[in-house]
């Protein structure tokens, strides 16, 4: 859900740190985003502590802690749509302001959500793999933590298709038509390598489903966070 | 239509008993408002006023009887048919109901209506306060005379049905009418299973787009796109799904504000394509693609400030798509029994951006509400 506990911390600390978080159990693989083939995951070798901390992060509200796994040179990007197209911003960092997501023109609705009261989310163990759809909208089918191998681990480069399948209604800039071609080469190289890891629990206090989504690469042998996603729980338009 | 002559009684007004009628006053506007329009069912064949002036003209008198509420204190009205004036009036000696509302029945003798040749036609009536000068309504009725010389009337418009002149149906769970497109063809828009009754609300939205196209092919719901003034045919209503099914464009629960019991199950969505943009540091910037500043604005609505101080505007919604969803909210509202109450935006059921569906609903509610 939007207003997912997950993404409160990263709006509440201040501190950026542009190296991504080490991952110890793994080859460190020097990454060059745009080249072919250059990000390598070894999901079988996967340190899931780097996970579990990343998760108190969240939890503890440690923005300087969080943005160890935000690389500067790829960014962490928010995915929402605000009308029947998805949007994009992409970040260098989390800041604690909240003023600095809305001069971003990220809405409103997604950095409250971001800042709303921080409910405890479930650890990050037992992590399982699906390719089976574990939500829809705001159905949950299955709950528990998931590294989701489903139609949405493209979401963000589908999401750029769509934009740029668009551009000639929308009369885009061939300036902007030329970010998206090159985000779009970006994210093909990042999903080919990257872990969706989707968590869909039942809050104990409203009994309401709630689902986080986000997006992780190793990059240098560190575990970056390179998307939110917004977009896929929304089927509001 | 058209071809007729219009008459009043020559001394209404004149032989009215209240001579001494007061003259509405500021803050004593009078609203008068026509209740009817009675047609007499004979119909002078022989004797109308003017003479035909050619063997193949007929010409027809049709006495008609005119009821008109008003409002206000001593209350005298003008009273037109097709520019040709006459005067009711109303009064009464008692203080105590000065203020109350009074129907003025404008007797038959005094109003006709002359016709040349025409089976059917139709009649203007309009009210004017005779101190202010200021109509207070006009209403529109047809009359159709009947082969056995006797005539009919079909109900009054006012003159913003008569501009809508709204003509869609729903046949099979699907809208019909003239600038209606059906098609399934690369749309997008996902079923939620069958649309629950009864249909609690018409929930309004904006594609934040510039076409019908561009949304049916990537948008999940709604069951209506109604096309802008950029792409395509202005005002053409696009049907992504049967009314039978539910779509997919409301939370049924998260980041939902108020009236809980509409879901997306039982709320039908019309998407309105048009532009979102905001205003930061003086400077309007796009609030899609690449989110750049423009300089040469088109028409915009008025301001919609959210609860973060931001001004929100979008575009003006064209003549085209004002009918468009006026009539297809109208027809969808008798059709489902839907109160004009439940006429909701996006943004007052979910936290939307400010004046995604309110700046449709401003644009169309005065002809919503305004024909009772």
């Amino acid at each position: 859900m939007k207003n997912s506990t997950f993404y409160i911390a990263l709006f509440i600390l201040i501190g950026i740190n542009l190296g991504c978080n080490n991952q110890k159990n793994l080859p460190l693989e020097k990454l060059e985003v745009i080249s072919k083939d250059s990000l390598q995951l070894n999901l079988s070798e996967f340190n899931l502590d780097s996970l579990q901390d990343f998760n108190v992060f969240f939890n503890t509200r440690e923005l300087s802690g969080l943005n160890k796994y935000v690389d500067s040179n790829i960014g962490v990007t928010i995915l929402y749509s605000i009308g029947v197209y998805p949007s994009y911003t992409r970040l260098d960092s989390f800041e604690a302001d909240k003023n600095f997501y809305l001069d971003k023109n990220i809405p409103f609705w997604i950095v409250d959500d971001f800042t709303a009261n921080i409910k405890q989310r479930p650890q990050l163990s037992d992590l399982q793999t699906s390719d089976e759809l574990i939500f829809e909208c705001e159905e949950v089918f299955q709950y528990g933590n998931f590294i989701d191998n489903g139609p949405n681990k493209n979401i963000m480069s589908s999401s750029i298709k769509q934009l740029l399948e668009i551009s000639d209604y929308e009369d885009y800039s061939q300036d902007y038509i030329d970010i998206l071609k090159r985000d779009l080469v970006l994210f093909q190289q990042l999903e080919s390598k990257q872990l969706r890891i989707v968590q869909t629990w039942k809050e104990s206090e409203t009994g309401l489903n709630k689902i986080a989504a986000y997006h992780f690469v190793i990059n240098h042998g560190k575990l970056c966070l390179i998307l939110i996603d917004f977009q896929t729980f929304n089927c509001s338009v | 239509m058209g071809n007729s002559i219009f008459e009043f009684g020559e001394k209404m007004g004149y032989d009215s008993p209240w001579n001494d009628w007061l003259p509405s006053t500021e803050g004593n506007q009078i609203v008068a408002k026509v209740v009817s329009v009675q047609v007499e069912k004979t119909i002078l064949q022989t004797n109308a006023y003017a003479p035909p002036t050619k063997d193949t003209e007929t010409h027809f008198r049709v006495p008609i009887t005119i009821n008109v509420q008003i409002t206000g204190r001593a209350s005298r009205v003008m009273l037109s048919i097709d520019g040709q004036t006459g005067y009711a009036s109303q009064k009464s000696s008692d203080p105590g109901i000065l203020y109350k509302n009074f129907i003025v029945s404008i007797p038959k003798s005094f109003a006709r209506v002359e016709m040349k040749n025409s089976k059917d036609f139709e009649i203007k009536v309009s009210i004017t306060d005779y101190t202010t000068k200021s109509v207070s309504d006009t209403r529109f009725v047809k009359v159709v005379i009947n082969s056995d010389g006797s005539s009919t009337t079909s109900g009054m418009q006012t003159e913003k049905e008569k501009e809508l002149n709204c003509t869609y149906s729903i046949k099979n769970d699907f809208l019909v009418g003239d600038n209606v497109t059906i098609s399934r063809t690369g749309n997008k828009v996902k079923t939620r299973g069958i649309l629950q009754k009864p249909v609690k609300a018409i929930i309004l939205h904006r594609t934040v787009g510039s076409s019908i196209a561009g949304a049916i092919s990537h948008s999940i719901g709604t069951h209506f796109y109604v096309e802008g003034g950029r792409k395509g045919v202005d005002g053409e209503i696009f049907q992504a799904m049967s009314l039978k099914n539910s779509s997919s464009h409301i939370l049924n629960v998260d980041n939902r504000i108020s009236h809980l019991d509409v879901k997306t199950e039982n709320a039908i969505g019309i998407e309105v394509v048009g532009l979102a943009y905001y205003k930061k540091n003086g400077k309007m910037y796009k609030n899609f693609g690449d989110q750049s500043e423009i300089t040469e604005l088109p028409p915009l609505t008025k301001a919609y400030v959210d609860k973060n101080g931001r001004e929100n505007y979008w575009d003006a919604l064209t003549k085209a798509q004002i009918k468009s969803i006026t009539c297809l909210v109208k027809l969808l509202m008798k059709e489902f029994s839907i109160p004009s109450d439940m006429i909701l935006t996006h943004e007052e059921i979910q936290i939307k951006t400010s004046g995604e569906g309110q700046a449709v609903k401003d644009a169309i509610f005065s002809y919503i509400i305004g024909d009772k």
